[in-house]
């Protein structure tokens, strides 16, 4: 994908559209929400309603240290496929992946360290950092 | 502190050097540079060279089990400290906090959602907002 004919909000919004669906199709699951931020070689990938209804009904039956392992283990096999759409959809190499949840609000978070900054066309009458 | 006197720009910095310090008092030198960044209610931090010596130590003999329960327990500190600085800087509450460690690349990630987005003075180089267009929902 060309990104420098694509302003940062588009680019934005199909990277959350490609997670979005990463997880359904993957997971069987789809987050309620999916946000991404860009800033200068970085991403910032944010999931709502993250938690699969495997995890939820091992949590409602108590068995919180079996979906720490499990989400720990669905991590790992789902971050290589996040990368891959990083890099698909940015055309940039991802030096680096941390995610964590918070099972409690059901939250996800993924720092994505780039190996460049992506290039984009600048939105007119945006005042934004690049 | 009242951020809505200091640029977007500004508030970084100074959440930037504060967790910087905080993190050289408990586990001592090594870290070489915090990044904050926010967007509207939430806050990224990325630190890098966020290993302490115990943990590569702990990794280049092959304990890596060891040194990620060492890590989880790193976790465990730092969380309070950069929850306790953000909501001081920015006067609002944290309402979750992500946290994790690459150890083989040594960075540390972070993001904090805040109870509500903070006022701050708008400049040439403000924030980035967050809008519609990027968020899928």
């Amino acid at each position: 994908m060309t990104t420098l004919q694509l302003t940062r909000g588009q680019i934005e919004r199909t990277l959350s559209q490609r997670i979005q669906a990463l997880y359904r199709e993957r997971l069987g699951h789809q987050p309620s929400k999916v946000t991404c931020e860009l800033f200068d070689e970085k991403l910032t990938i944010l999931l709502e309603n993250s938690i699969t209804p495997a995890e939820q009904l091992l949590l409602e039956e108590g068995k919180e240290e079996s979906v720490e392992h499990l989400r720990s283990d669905l991590d790992e096999v789902i971050q290589p496929y996040i990368k891959t759409t990083i890099e698909e959809v940015l055309g940039i190499s991802v030096l680096d992946l941390l995610s964590d949840a918070t099972l409690e609000t059901g939250r996800m978070g993924l720092i994505v360290i780039l190996e460049s900054a992506p290039s984009f066309r600048t939105s007119p009458g945006r005042n934004r950092r690049q | 502190m009242n951020t809505s006197e200091l640029t977007c720009g500004q508030i970084e910095q100074i959440l930037s050097d504060r967790i910087e310090e905080c993190y050289r008092q408990t586990f001592g030198d090594g870290l070489k540079s915090v990044s904050c960044h926010l967007f509207k209610a939430t806050l990224a931090i990325a630190l890098e060279r966020s290993m302490t010596p115990a943990e590569e130590l702990l990794a280049a003999s092959g304990k890596d089990y060891s040194a990620e329960l060492f890590r989880e327990t790193l976790h465990k500190i730092l969380q309070p400290c950069i929850q306790e600085l953000v909501e001081e800087v920015f006067q609002t509450t944290a309402i979750d906090l992500l946290i994790a460690t690459n150890p083989k690349t040594g960075r540390t990630g972070s993001i904090v959602i805040l109870e509500k987005a903070p006022k701050f003075q708008v400049r040439s180089s403000n924030c980035m907002e967050a809008t519609d267009n990027k968020t899928l929902s």
